[in-house]
């Protein structure tokens, strides 16, 4: 489906992407990446606004770079949170499934079911203007899947949705992919992009730098806090805390120091932390679902409530850094 | 298909640019030519009992090349780099065809915009001169005897000046040059992005000289072709003491409505090859 053989791209002086070589089969995939890693040129370069400096691309077996019929087979919701102000989320997409080629009636019909499908059916003949972030989100959604493309390709697609808004965009991409279809997603928060399951792809600096499965990739970020711990402590000897990876979480809590103290009494933790302005506790776990257990336990006998329980990223960046050092033979 | 999507396009833009600064916009330009007609009017007052405009023919070629010239400007120069700017170029560019329906879509917008708004005030314009009572006479001196070419040519000068000769001489040179000028200014727009209403402005102003001149570069500029349309469906030649090729050229109004269509089918078929070569990033890195 998309093949990338040592392609390069350069903006001028500055280095887009890097030497990228890929071969992607239809399916899931996550593309994560820190901030200008490039990420969004590595979509500009699959959808075929940009054209490789070096190098050779081929989607569905053609260059996308001049055959524009190939367009057809792509949904694309770009991170760019702009829209036409003055016109209703009917109206835009139903002229980007016009421009797709589809005739009025067929147009029509496909805008109102896409539109649907992302929950935008009342207030699609409102004005984009008056619409809250989440609601451009579904919108820009929409006219990407309106004329239900074979890859569905997403910059960022979480951003500045509420976490009811995350639920039901995931929900919707693994509806999508339920349809055989394939989804080409980039984020920078490894969590979002897990909930679809998808192959992961990590960029950095413009380099492809790893890709597998979230299982894989997890114990990687999962040995990365091992060994940055151990250096922590001045440990020399080689990194081995026994053959269970130790897994973060990040809990947000009405009372975060009562849970800390509970769970410290009934379980063995790795380590637990105390962010400074104290509204977020992190603990490590080498049994995540034993503590999660707990941690429901305890909320529910002490009346805490839980606002956030992810998988604590902070740590993505690190790993990005450590993959970048074993790229240039420095570790 | 083409066809289809680039009167989608069309319609679009159509009803996202009926915004009341447009439409502001586009009531100053229909107003301006019979405004300034209306105080010409007033000012050349003969004897307290006529009013007369000099050349209405002229006067009004030339009010509306420059309506024509500020409605392109304002509307297709900037048609793609409003959508870089606003960060919403990538969702045309990921359509089959897209940027060149749009772009052509838009083209027939600014178009659409330009002439109508010319046309209003075309026709406003010759309401007003229909006011005004024509005599051509008025241009001798008093006591002058007319010489036979002199007669004719007031003749000729009688008839030009009517105001229904002068609203349908005018009128195809309006639509001729608003696709003309567009699909240049589109051409510019697409070349020098963000200094494009820059370029376009200075081109404006150098084609303008050149159409003046009696020179063979005006044979380049659209306001000279535009004129000879104008002109020879007015049936309008210059005093007898002005050699005609001064001012018009020997070729018929067909030749002048070919040349113009050819200017505006390379430049818009420029204007394509640069969105079909040129890398438009809107994007922000992520």
């Amino acid at each position: 489906m998309i093949e990338f053989n040592s392609v390069t791209k350069f903006y001028g002086l500055v280095n887009g992407v890097n030497d990228v070589s890929m071969s992607l089969s239809p399916g899931a995939y996550g593309l994560l990446g820190p901030n200008g890693s490039g990420k969004t040129t590595l979509i500009n370069l699959i959808t075929g606004q940009l054209r490789p400096t070096i190098g050779r691309l081929r989607i569905f077996g053609e260059d996308p770079w001049g055959k524009e019929q190939m367009l057809r087979r792509i949904g694309l919701c770009p991170a760019v949170d702009v829209l036409y102000s003055n016109v209703s989320a009917f109206e835009w997409v139903n002229y980007q499934t016009r421009l797709i080629g589809f005739d009025w009636s067929e147009a029509r019909e496909r805008t109102h079911n896409a539109l649907s499908t992302v929950g935008m059916t009342d207030a699609m003949h409102r004005k984009i203007g008056g619409y809250s972030l989440g609601m451009r989100q579904r919108t820009k959604l929409a006219q990407a899947i309106a004329h239900e493309p074979e890859l569905l390709i997403l910059d960022e697609p979480f951003n500045g949705l509420d976490p009811i808004g995350r639920q039901e965009m995931t929900e919707l991409l693994r509806n999508y992919l339920g349809k055989n279809r394939s989804i080409f997603l980039a984020s920078h928060v490894l969590h979002e992009v897990e909930e679809i399951k998808p192959a992961l792809l990590l960029l950095s600096r413009g380099r492809l730098l790893a890709e597998g499965p979230p299982e894989e990739i997890r114990e990687i970020l999962a040995s990365q806090q091992t060994h940055h711990e151990n250096l922590r402590f001045g440990e020399t000897g080689p990194v081995n805390r026994g053959k269970k990876n130790v897994a973060d979480i990040l809990i947000r809590s009405s009372d975060n120091y009562l849970l800390a103290q509970r769970l410290l009494a009934i379980t063995r933790l790795q380590r637990i932390q105390m962010s400074p302005d104290e509204t977020e506790l992190t603990i490590g776990t080498t049994d995540l679902p034993l503590v999660c257990e707990q941690i429901t336990r305890i909320c529910a006998s002490e009346s805490i409530q839980v606002f956030e329980l992810r998988p604590a990223d902070g740590s993505l960046d690190e790993l990005f850094s450590s993959l970048m050092k074993i790229h240039r033979g420095e570790s | 298909m083409l066809y289809q999507k680039i009167m989608a396009t069309f319609a679009f833009e159509f009803s996202r640019s009926l915004t009341t600064s447009r439409i502001a916009t586009s009531l100053v330009l229909a107003l301006f030519a019979p405004v300034m007609l209306s105080l010409i009017g007033m000012t050349i007052n003969i004897d307290n009992t006529r009013q007369q405009i000099p050349f209405p023919l002229i006067v009004l070629g030339i009010f509306h090349l420059l309506a024509i010239f500020l409605a392109v400007l304002l509307w297709a120069t900037p048609v793609v780099f409003s959508e870089l700017e606003a960060k919403t170029w990538t969702y045309l560019a990921i359509r089959p065809h897209g940027k060149l329906s749009s772009t052509l879509g838009k083209y027939l917008n600014a178009v659409f915009w330009a002439t109508s708004t010319a046309s209003v005030s075309l026709t406003l314009s010759c309401l007003i001169i229909s006011r005004f009572r024509w005599d051509p006479r008025q241009l001798q001196p008093p006591n002058a005897t007319s010489s036979p070419a002199m007669q004719e040519w007031m003749e000729i000068l009688t008839h030009s000046s009517q105001p229904v000769i002068v609203w349908y001489s005018i009128l195809p040179a309006l639509l001729l040059g608003a696709l003309a000028l567009s699909s240049i200014f589109i051409h510019i727009g697409l070349i020098t992005h963000k200094r494009g209403m820059v370029f376009a402005l200075i081109y404006a102003v150098i084609e303008t000289i050149f159409a003046f001149l009696p020179a063979v570069v005006r044979n380049f500029t659209v306001g000279y072709h535009l004129r000879n349309i104008a002109m020879k469906t007015a049936r309008f030649s210059p005093p007898p003491d002005i050699d005609e090729q001064v001012l018009l050229s020997e070729n018929s109004i067909l030749f002048h409505i070919l040349v113009l269509l050819v200017i505006t089918l390379v430049h818009l078929g420029a204007a394509i090859y640069w969105l079909h070569s040129r890398e438009y990033i809107t994007a922000e890195e992520s």
